[in-house]
């Protein structure tokens, strides 16, 4: 019966042994030889690669503790899985994010994707949902997940899920920064016109309602081409109101000839905070001295109290197990790229079978779990399918040991739990 | 007229197809997808560069209209994918008159560049037009409701068999009247206008049909990924690829790019099995077209079978 129901006979796997011959199918297919059924296979799909490798700098780091991880299989329910690993990198291309969606959904038929890019979650997401993999993405504001894939918070999506804080959470971060200095309560903004910049700027849901409820009188440049290079226009709009606080989002690369152009027009602000410029210590030392004060949101930082469920360490021991081993600064992915696979592990632990997608898709809709990067609550969400973390407010400063400067925990109103770590002070030092 | 070996193909074309439907497994099933679209493609860009002598740079474009017109029908009329799948191709065949009307002023490199030009304008324009979706892309949701079932079980024996009919298609096509007339065009244009044949009515119905072409192999093949962006849709990686299989193939002829294909999935899936990843195989794509242009110009099809045939002449005299 199975022969006419249409079912598969010839796998690719199968029709690529016969035509590469057998050392390729042993040298490069030790799968086949596995009994089915034992075998979990996770995919993977991240930016290790291209314009946003700095997203990906610590992940090559971090998927090599896994592999080490998982190297004698998978405990789930008192049986004993072997884990094979299907690692891709999208190379930060649409293009090639979609090649591998295919690739992990249909012909690897992978028990569970694990996506750390937006553009891979993006480009997976509908195919995992109609062909039933469990997909777990992070590392893009829920919204920017969520919205362009046309979800609807009631319901959500089948098989999908995205754990991140949200736009709106960063929103508020910042103006409760702007709060914490003494100024003339007049912030001018600029934002990358690009979809999350939109939603940034958005006359209703963004930044400018929540600065004129805070008391802020705004002098919005608007947005900006992603190509740009000079800001000349911006900074004589400000040039003509004097602002104390400069905010907005923008790429370290903008922000380099921006900031120029703010110092020789002569304007001395006093708070600086850019969503997505100073993200990285890269983006805050290309400004040299500068660089003293700008202010970010922090997803992950070492100071998080939380540890990890699989390896124990707690978010000081995995920054400093990765700047010793790789011998450079922590950067926020690192704690983010660990959590995404103490989700997915713990998804495959808690589900009866890890190999029926059913049952593992179940399973994550009801984590409520705490996480190297702090709680991580699908089962309680507001909004299906997306469990919405925390986030805190940061300052870089001058660093005082090995590194030029260090990020400081300065705001947790979004995350109490959070310890600061120093006061917001002025750009320029206090 | 046809003849009974190509009758006969055709059938073998429908028997595998309907086999293959039924008992490939679907991972190896969207692998074959992809390989027959991209013949389709390559095909396409064959008739058009190699018969009809005009090289483009820009068939991209008709690659993102049949991915953006099957997106944006089947999710906001009530038309069935499958209908939609063949209405597409006939508007960016009709849309594809009044563009060759301005670019047929251009020639040869002009031509080719003009074509890129006017494929970077369409792909601007859908990154410009939330409506579209940005540079997002959109989700084929056909009715507002998420794709059921599994689409490459339809897909694989649709192109399978496409790719067959293409092939006894154009053999016919080229015994036609306006068959010969695109020979001799190819062959001497000068003479060939000189012999009557209207040049530019022959490049617009050629232009016509191949972006039609290239449309529906697009829309079937996004009918299988379900998720379409500008930058993949409109990516000048397709026209890339239809080059690399058709020049290295062989450039005019019906055989060559099925060898150019062959060896394009061969290479990529022999490196990526081997772990090389990304886009590596790229590199040697790259030198194995340089490779076949310096030594052998008219691809490596036409340069087996003249080998083969001075064999033959060796035997028999």
């Amino acid at each position: 019966m199975s022969f006419l129901n249409g079912r598969s006979n010839i796998t690719r796997r199968q029709a690529l042994k016969w035509s590469a011959g057998a050392t390729a199918s042993t040298l490069f297919m030790p799968s086949i030889a596995r009994g089915a059924g034992s075998i979990i296979k996770i995919g993977y799909v991240g930016s290790l690669s291209g314009i946003r490798a700095a997203f990906g700098e610590t992940e090559t780091w971090t998927l090599e503790k896994m592999k080490a991880h998982l190297a004698n299989g998978l405990e789930v329910g008192g049986k004993t899985y072997q884990v094979e690993l299907v690692i891709r990198d999208n190379q930060s291309d649409p293009n090639r994010s979609n090649s591998i969606a295919s690739e992990l959904v249909l012909r690897e038929r992978c028990n569970l994707v694990l996506a750390q890019d937006g553009d891979g979650a993006l480009s997976i997401g509908e195919l995992a949902d109609t062909r039933r993999v469990p997909t777990i993405s992070t590392m893009v504001p829920w919204q920017g997940w969520f919205f362009p894939r046309g979800g609807n918070p009631a319901t959500g999506f089948p098989y999908t899920f995205h754990f991140f804080a949200g736009s709106d959470t960063i929103l508020q971060t910042f103006v409760s920064l702007m709060g914490q200095v003494d100024t003339n309560k007049k912030v001018g903004t600029l934002f990358l016109n690009n979809e999350p910049g939109q939603a940034f700027m958005d006359p209703e849901l963004g930044l400018p309602p929540m600065l004129k409820e805070a008391g802020y009188m705004e002098t919005s440049a608007g947005g900006f081409p992603i190509t740009a290079n000079d800001f000349s226009n911006a900074v004589s709009t400000f040039a003509a109101v004097k602002p104390d606080i400069l905010t907005g989002f923008m790429y370290p690369n903008h922000f380099i000839p921006f900031w120029n152009q703010v110092g020789q027009a002569g304007l001395k602000p006093k708070v600086c905070a850019m969503a997505a410029a100073f993200l990285f210590p890269s983006g805050v030392e290309a400004l040299g001295d500068t660089g003293d004060g700008m202010a970010t949101e922090i997803w992950w930082s070492p100071r998080f109290p939380y540890k990890s469920t699989i390896t124990g360490q707690s978010a000081e021991a995995l920054a400093t197990a990765w700047e010793a081993e790789a011998n450079r600064q922590w950067t926020q992915p690192l704690g983010y790229g660990h959590a995404l696979w103490e989700v997915g592990l713990a998804a495959l632990q808690r589900s009866e079978d890890p190999t029926d997608p059913d049952m593992v898709r179940d399973a994550i809709a009801s984590l409520n779990m705490e996480t190297v990067i702090g709680p991580v609550n699908f089962a309680e969400s507001p909004i299906k399918s997306v469990a919405i973390t925390g986030l805190a407010g940061g300052q870089w400063r001058k660093g005082s040991g090995k590194y030029p400067y260090e990020l400081k925990v300065v705001d947790n109103s979004a995350l109490p739990d959070v310890p600061l770590e120093a006061d917001m002070v002025p750009l320029g030092g206090s | 007229m046809i003849r009974t070996i190509e009758i006969v193909a055709l059938v073998l074309g429908a028997i595998i197809a309907w086999l293959a439907a039924a008992y490939v497994d679907s991972g190896l099933q969207f692998l074959l997808c992809e390989v027959f679209l991209l013949f389709i493609m390559a095909q396409m860009w064959n008739l058009l560069a190699g018969y009809a002598g005009q090289v483009s740079f820009g068939q991209q474009m008709f690659v993102g209209l049949g991915a953006y017109g099957l997106c944006l029908m089947a999710n906001n009329t009530g038309i069935p994918v499958w209908g939609v799948i063949v209405i597409v191709p006939v508007i960016v065949g009709l849309l594809s008159i009044p563009l060759g009307m301005v670019v047929f002023h251009l020639k040869h490199a002009y031509f080719a560049i003009g074509m890129w030009v006017a494929a970077e304008v369409v792909f601007q324009f859908v990154v410009k037009t939330p409506a579209l979706g940005g540079s997002g892309g959109i989700v084929l949701r056909p009715g507002g409701e998420m794709m059921q079932g599994f689409p490459e079980q339809t897909v694989l024996p649709v192109s399978l068999f496409l790719s067959m009919a293409l092939i006894v298609g154009l053999r016919v096509f080229l015994r036609s009247k306006l068959g010969l007339a695109t020979l001799a065009v190819r062959d001497n244009e000068a003479a060939a206008e000189a012999a009557g044949v209207n040049i530019w009515r022959l490049h617009m119905i050629l232009f016509t049909l191949t972006g039609a072409g290239t449309a529906l192999a697009a829309a079937l093949y996004y009918t299988t990924t379900l998720f379409v962006t500008p930058l993949d849709a409109f990516g000048a990686k397709w026209v890339v690829l239809m080059m690399f299989i058709v020049v290295v193939g062989g450039l005019g002829t019906l055989t060559g790019p099925v060898v150019g294909l062959a060896l394009f999935i061969g290479i990529r899936e022999l490196m990526t099995a081997a772990g090389y990843s990304g886009g590596q195989y790229w590199i040697v794509m790259g030198l194995l077209s340089t490779g076949v242009l310096l030594f052998l110009p008219q691809g490596l099809w036409p340069a087996f079978s003249n080998y083969v045939q001075s064999l033959r002449g060796k035997a028999s005299s």
